[in-house]
Order: structure tokens, then sequence, then C-alpha cells
């Protein structure tokens, strides 16, 4: 993601305002993006469906189908985001760009197959005792959507935002359209629009990488070394997503707070929506932090250690240091208040929105209570990113696994608790994370000369 | 039980030059004695194998290499500055701000481990304490790795005291890296500690590092803090130095003018004496017997084609003189592999100025064989000490023309007393990098029969009279046995 900054900034060179919302917006896609435009869409489509059909029950389970899928394959190719992520960023600074092609198609391969063998036992389970056409038809837009998210990571590091961005608002386009059209036969034709809507996006993304990365072969699967090297990254980002689902999955299981959709798939009325809506609450916060990562952060993260090559005083090294700090308060400050700003628009709309949508108002206080959570998850989130960019491996693994634990154990506590306490176990969880993030960083800090001069290779 | 350990820092016996012969002599001469040789390298790769067939009486022979051992691996290490007021304490002892204390010093040597050095907090709290104190202004990248370049190999010899045999006496022919594993294996064990300068260390890595300055590319607005980097690699091993005169029982030179200089640095004078070299005057007398009736044109260089012997000026020389003398020819005789750069410049030289008949390169031969053909035996040197093959020359019947180094000007004119004086002028003795002092001499020999043969004359009497290799032995002979039934 290093060079992305440098895109950035050309745009934000025009100055103005509008200049200044499109960056934020490219932000807000490039970290938001698939996850957002998906729960976008499943939302404009369920909605779609309410109006137009008044089929509330068909589109409800459509929904809750998507999510499944999402998330699922989400958790399942997790594992190759961080690692083949560092895979691109070690070759582009060798100058061997011509593996990235070869070696996404093995990573493509690698995961396909995995995902095939497990995507058997999840579409037998999920969809027990539903008819063959929607399993087949689950089973593929399963396998289709984790290797989409794969793509996404090497379409996003190539930096034609605007190719990227239409790309996705075309296919969901195409998936609202076609759902329309072919609605009124049933689920399985509203999966089967999803299902091609995401096969043109990966199409045209899979163009945008062929065209811009050279290539002699085809295939390598050179990317196993890295895989190797980094495999606690591996278990990292599988934990991160599961961490961030576990609740979910909990609600879902618990037979007191969820409901038989369809097959085993099931879903909880009370937690689901508000939760859903909370994340898209955090768009604004996380769009300005990524900007200030990639802008500020790396730029006084590249003049610390430019400094140190150049051969500057100590106490010069300090001062840059004190750079680096300063970017990161900053960021977390900026996200913070705008986010805030936003939050105070959000709860004084809630009740009308939810008025809109056919929510519960009974679900405001689990809505509210989610918005600090996804608030505190962004935070986690931020201090996670710090401590990669610093290549902290460990104290991410850490903060991770008590995102995950924390979580688990929270969220089976609320709902042993009842009704009132639901959301507290997510959002306990993720403040403690952020806690542990920040001590770490902190640490991290402290030491920063030491460990570079003396522990690195 | 080994009667006498010689430390031997890159010479003995994997490299042959003046140090190496000088240990080889005394080894094969004093074979009543037992010996052994720890040798200390810089690396496996620069060195080609034995230089020299290894005596009878040497029983020990231990290889170390300084720079090739491999990092251990990196890992947090939190001593939470455990060790650090006693690195305070030995360190301002080697910068003379404190008295030695032999605990301390050896509780440092067997527990703070290479790792500690490298890796702990300790470590690094000790080295910015310092850097804050001394060196604020310097770049800190530099001063962090200039620090650890020089200390890195003590863990090396530390490491190494474990497997020295049982010994008598320790014997070091120079302070440096070597002097000092003497002095550690010394107060370790209490035992004698004799310490014999060849060159003074400290002066010709000094020179060393003013001559990398001339061969890198000169950052010119970046010198005076090079300048500030290398004066502490300068001062290191003058505290090493220091460290060697403090532990020596006897510290020994080759002439009076190294021994004053030696006092000079710190050596107490009651330790010190002088033992010149000595040469085998009977092998040379057969050399001096197979020369020819005529002088041949023919001067020749016996020494490594390095920086520090100033070939350059010897190839300048010959060119000067060539004007005069046009068939005159210069050999020079010895390894042209230690410096490969400078090999090939000296090599571009010749060529620029035309000598290739006259030059000749003849790499590594047996002096009794060059010795007859012939007829000045020259050092164009920056730095010497006692150079054994001017003596060698004379007793082969060969007058000196040398730069004003070391000893040179007390074995060409005689130095030792009034005596040696009266022997008279066995060569001539020039100005340092002025080829053409050096080119006046040589005509000035080559075409005064009566000239060259009172220095002949002069060479030989004074080469027998004080330089022997019996008296030379006789000497060390002396001195082991005294430091050793010193101790009964």
């Amino acid at each position: 993601m290093a060079g992305i900054s440098f895109k950035l900034r050309k745009v934000l060179k025009n100055d103005t305002l509008t200049s200044l919302l499109k960056v934020y917006g490219y932000g807000a896609l490039i970290t938001a993006g698939g996850w957002v435009t998906s729960i976008l869409t499943i939302l404009l489509v369920g909605l779609i469906h309410i109006v137009i059909y008044k089929n509330s029950k068909e589109a409800v389970i459509f929904q809750i189908i998507i999510t499944y899928l999402i998330s699922l394959s989400l958790l399942f190719s997790s594992f190759h985001h961080l690692v083949f992520t560092r895979f691109v960023a070690d070759v582009s600074y060798d100058n061997e760009e011509e593996k990235i092609v070869p070696n996404y198609f093995g990573v493509m391969l690698f995961n396909s197959l995995i995902i095939f063998l497990i995507g058997v036992g999840v579409t037998l389970f999920l969809l027990e005792g539903v008819n063959l056409f929607l399993k087949i038809v689950f089973f593929f837009t399963f396998l289709l959507l984790s290797n989409v998210w794969i793509l996404n990571i090497l379409a996003v590091s190539i930096q034609k935002f605007e190719y990227v961005t239409f790309s996705y608002i075309f296919s969901y386009f195409f998936i609202v359209v076609v759902s329309i059209f072919l609605g009124e036969y049933g689920i399985e034709f509203m999966l089967i629009s999803f299902f091609i809507g995401n096969a043109i996006l990966f199409l045209l993304l899979l163009v945008l990488v062929i065209k811009s990365y050279p290539f002699k072969n085809i295939l390598s699967f050179e990317f196993l070394k890295s895989y190797k090297k980094y495999k606690d990254l591996l278990v990292v980002s599988f934990l991160f997503n599961l961490a961030i689902w576990i609740d979910k999955f909990i609600f879902w299981y618990t037979p007191d707070t969820s409901e038989a959709v369809i097959g085993n798939i099931r879903a909880s009325i009370i937690y689901d929506l508000p939760i859903s809506l909370a994340y898209l609450t955090v768009i604004p916060g996380l769009a300005i932090f990524f900007v200030r990562l990639e802008m500020d952060f790396a730029d006084a993260y590249d003049g610390y250690f430019k400094g140190i090559i150049q051969g500057v005083t100590l106490d010069t090294l300090l001062e840059y240091k004190k750079v680096m700090v300063r970017t990161i308060r900053i960021a977390i400050k900026e996200s913070i208040i705008i986010q805030g700003f936003f939050n105070l628009i959000i709860i004084l709309l809630a009740p009308k929105i939810f008025d809109l949508l056919n929510i519960p108002r009974l679900s405001l206080p689990l809505f509210y209570i989610d918005v600090v959570e996804a608030q505190l998850q962004l935070l986690t989130m931020n201090l996670l990113a710090f401590l990669f960019y610093l290549d902290r491996r460990k104290e991410a693994f850490v903060v991770v696994f008590f995102m995950f634990l924390l979580n688990l154990v929270f969220t089976i506590i609320t709902i042993k608790l009842g009704p009132y306490f639901y959301g507290y176990g997510a959002a306990s969880a993720m403040f403690i994370s952020s806690i542990i993030a920040l001590l770490y960083l902190n640490r991290v800090f402290q030491r920063l000369e030491y460990e570079t001069f003396m522990l690195s290779i | 039980m080994i009667d006498i350990l010689i430390i031997s820092e890159g010479t003995y016996p994997f490299v042959r030059g003046g140090v190496a012969s000088w240990v080889h002599q005394l080894i094969n001469g004093l074979n009543e004695f037992t010996f052994g040789v720890y040798f200390i390298g810089s690396r496996k790769e620069d060195y080609s194998g034995l230089k020299y067939e290894l005596p009878k009486n040497l029983k020990f022979l231990k290889v170390s290499y300084l720079f090739d051992n491999p990092n251990p691996p990196v890992k947090n290490i939190n001593l939470k500055d455990k060790f650090f007021k006693e690195l305070d304490k030995v360190h301002k002892f080697f910068n003379q701000k404190e008295l030695f204390n032999k605990k301390l010093f050896f509780d440092l040597v067997e527990n703070f481990k290479l790792e500690y050095f490298l890796y702990s907090d300790t470590a690094w709290n000790f080295l910015v304490k310092e850097y804050k104190e001394k060196f604020s202004f310097e770049s800190f990248k530099d001063y962090f790795w200039t620090i650890r370049g020089i200390h890195r190999p003590l863990w090396v010899l530390f490491n190494d005291l474990k497997d020295m045999p049982e010994v008598r006496v320790i014997h070091s022919p120079s302070t440096g890296y070597a002097g000092f594993f003497g002095g550690l294996l010394k107060l370790k064990r209490d035992i004698p500690y004799i310490l014999t300068e060849h060159g003074i260390y400290v002066r010709e890595r000094k020179i060393d590092l003013l001559i990398s300055d001339w061969y890198e590319n000169i950052k010119s607005t970046f010198l005076s803090q090079e300048n500030i980097l290398k004066n502490l690699w300068y001062e290191f091993y003058l505290s090493l130095g220091r460290f060697c005169y403090f532990s020596a029982d006897k510290i020994l030179s080759l002439y009076n003018r190294a021994r004053l200089i030696q006092i000079e640095y710190g050596a107490p004078e009651e330790k010190t004496e002088v033992i010149p070299n000595g040469v085998d005057v009977k092998k040379l007398k057969g050399a001096l017997e197979r020369r020819g009736d005529n002088i041949p044109m023919v001067i020749g260089l016996i020494g490594r084609v390095v920086p520090i012997k100033d070939i350059k000026t010897f190839i300048k020389a010959i060119k000067i003189t060539s004007t005069k003398i046009p068939n005159i020819e210069g050999w020079i005789v010895g390894p042209t592999e230690e410096e490969p750069e400078y090999f090939k410049e000296c090599k571009s030289l010749v060529e620029i100025l035309g000598l290739e008949k006259n030059i000749k390169f003849l790499g590594f031969q047996n002096i009794l064989d060059i010795f007859p053909k012939i007829s000045i035996n020259t050092l164009t040197s920056i730095s010497e000490g006692m150079p054994l093959s001017i003596l060698e020359g004379f007793g082969a019947g060969v007058p000196a023309v040398t730069t004003d180094v070391g000893s040179c000007r007390d074995l060409i004119y005689g130095g030792l007393n009034e005596e040696d004086k009266r022997i008279g002028k066995a060569g001539f003795v020039c100005r340092v990098a002025d080829p053409k002092d050096l080119a006046n001499r040589y005509i000035e020999l080559l075409t005064n029969k009566d000239l060259w043969k009172s220095a002949q004359k002069a060479g030989l009497e004074r080469v027998n009279k004080f330089y022997t290799q019996e008296m030379f032995l006789d000497n060390y002979r002396r001195v082991y046995n005294e430091v050793i039934n010193g101790r009964n």
C-alpha cells in the first residue's frame, strides 16, 4: 500500500474541497471496499424487493444468505490477505513485478482448492434439506467471492481508483437491476444475479491486473515461500476476521437469540440489522484514518528511516520519531472528532431511519451500543495498522488473539445475562483490545531506536 | 605443558614477512624449549595455507579468525541494566580514569556474552550514554557500527581463553588484539608475559587508517566526521597498547628509539629492554661467496607489495636512475597477493613510466639466490621496525639504501654505540617518499666502485659484530629463563 499515498497526493494537489472529499472517498473505498459495497448492495436489493415485490420474506432470506456468503468467504480466504500483500510488497521492492501475476494465479488455484474442500462441507451443512439448485449456486458463489477478495487486494495496489470504483459500482448496479427482473422467480435466481454481478466484477478487476503488471509465466508457486516465512501473518489474518464475526456467529447459533432461516442457516433478528447499520456509520472515520496513515504516517516513517541511513545525530532521530508519534495522534484524534460529529447526526436521525427501514425502535439501544462497538473496532483496526506498518507481528497477533477470545467469551456471557446486555460483549472486547494495542504501540515507540539498531537483521 | 605460547596476529605461520620469519627463527633456534602458537587471523579466506615448515618443538597450534564468526541469533535480551556498572568501571579503566579491578574485569570477560553486547538493553544504554557524553554531534549510525566493529572481535579472544594449554610463558610480538589476549591470559593465570614490539602497532594502524583515506573517494564535506570515527579506532588501539604495557612483565623492542617511543606511550621504563634482531651469518656467507667480481646494475627490494612499503616510490626512483643508468634493473621480491588493488596500480605505474624492461616483480623468492645477483638492497617503506632483510643483505655483502624509518639509520650508519659508529656507513639513508634522493644514492653507489666496496665491508662487519642470530637467541634464552626461574 506504500505507493498509494503518491497517487492520493496528486489528487490533493488540486487543493479544493472536492479534491479533499475525493481523497477521503478513495480512502474509504480502498479500506472498506468490497465489504461496504456488499453490505450496501444487500440493503439496497432487500429494499427494492420490499418495495417492488412486497415479498419481504424472500428478500430477507436472500440478504441473510449473502451475509453468510460474505462472512464465510472472507473468513476462509483471509489467510491470504496479509501474506499475499506482503509478498507483493516484497516483490515490488525487489523490482521483480513480473512475479506478481503468475503468483496471483497460483494463490487463486491454491485458495480455490481449499475453498472447494471447505465449501462442500459448508454448503451441505448450511443448506441441509434445501434443493440442489440453490446448493450449487451457493457453492459457486462462495468459491467466486473468496477469489474476489484476494483479487481486490491486488487491484487496489495498482492505484487506478476510478477504474476500481467504476467496476464495483457497475457490477453491483448490475446485481440490483438483474435481481429486479429475476427476483420473481425465487431466491435461487436472486443469488444467480449476485453471482453474475460478482463474476463481472472479478473479470473487470482481472483485466486491470493483467494489463498493469508485466508477466512471462502464467503460473508460479513461489509465493509459498513467503507463506512459510510469514506464517504468523496467516494466523493473524484468520484470527482477525474470526474476531470480527464471532459475536454474530454466536448470536446466530444460540437458540434463544436466533431463528432458522433456511436449511441450517440462522439469523438473529434482534442482533443483525442494528449491527450492520452500525458498521456503515464508521465509514468516515475509516476514510480519514486511512488517508492519514498512507500519507502523513508513511512520510514520517520514511523520514525516520532515511534519517538513520543518512547518519543523523541521535537527537535529530528522536525528533523524527516525535513527528511519527504526532501523526498517529492526529490520525486518531481526527477520526474520533469527525466520527464523533457523524455519530451525533446518526443518533439524532436514528429513530427516523429505523422507522423508514421498518426496524422496531426497541432495537435502538442495541444500535447505539453497536455504534460504540464499531468505533472501538475501528480504533483497534487503526492501531493494528500501525503495528503492521512497524512490522510488529508478534504484538499484532496478541491483539488479534484477545479480540477473538474476549469477543467470544463476553458475547456468551451477555447472552446469558439477557437482552439488555446484548452488544456490550463485543464492545468490551474491542475496548480491551484497543487498550492492549495502545500499550504495545507505546512500548514499540519507546524502544524504536534500540530495536532498529540492535535487534533488526 | 608448553614452555612458551606465542600470540601471532596475522603473521606466523600463515603469512610470510619480517615478524613471521622472526618467530620461525626464534622457535627453531631455541629448540630446548617447547613452543605453542595461537594464530589470530582476520578471515579464513584471507590465508592460503602454511607458509613455514612447522618446527618439531612447536607442540601446539590454535587458529582463530576475528571476523569470521557469525552473530548469535537475534533475540530480545532484557538484562534490566545488569552489568551496566561493571561495564562503566572497566571502560573507565581502559580510558585511564579508574584503577584495574581484576574481579570485575573477569566477571565481564566470562559472563558478558557476545549476545549481550549485540542485543541487550544494558549494551544499548551504555552505548547511548557514551555517545551522549562524547559524540553527540556525530552520526549516530556511524558511531554505532564503528563501536560494534571495534569491540566485536574481543569475544573471539574471550572465548579462546579456555582453549589455551598449560604454559609457562606468554610471548606476544605485537600489541593490538594479540597483545591484549596475552594480557588477558597473563592476568587470568598469573604467569609471566613478555611483549616484543616490532613496529609500534598504533602508529602502523594510524598509517593504515590515513592510507585508507587516500584510496577512498574523499567525501570532503564529511572528512572531519570520518576523522572523528577513525579516531575511535585509534583510541581503541591505544588503550589496547596501554593494557599490554600494564600487564606485561617485560616490554622488549628492537632498537633504542623504539624503546623511547614505548615509554612515551606509557610503558614503565623498568620493564623495557632492547633486544635487536639477528641473522644467520653462516648461511649468508655462502651467498656472499657466490657473488661475481663486478657490480651488477640490479637493485633489489625485498618486501611485500603493500602500501606501507611504498613500492611506487621505488618504481619512480628506478625511472630517475634509468636516465643515468639505462640498463638499471629493479627487482621487487615479495608476495603480491596481499593487496591486489595496490599491485595493479604499481603495474600500471611501471607501464606508464615505460619501465617494463627494468622492473621485475619476482614474487616470493629464496633470498640466498637473490642477494648474489643484486648490488643494492633497498627499502622505500613509510614505516619499518628493524628490517631483517637489511641485516641479511649485509651478511650477504649487499649494501643498503633505505628511507629514514625505524632503525634503518642505526643499521646503516651505526647507532648502537661508538664502536658501531666507527665501523662506518653501510649504505645511505634517504628522505621518505623522495624518489630523487633515492635515485641519487643508487647512482652514487653503483658508479663508484670504492664507495660500494667500503659500504659492503661496513655492512659485513656490523652484522657479524652486533646482529648475529646467536646473539639474538642468547638474549631470548636469557630472558625466558629469567622469567621462568624468577617465578620459582
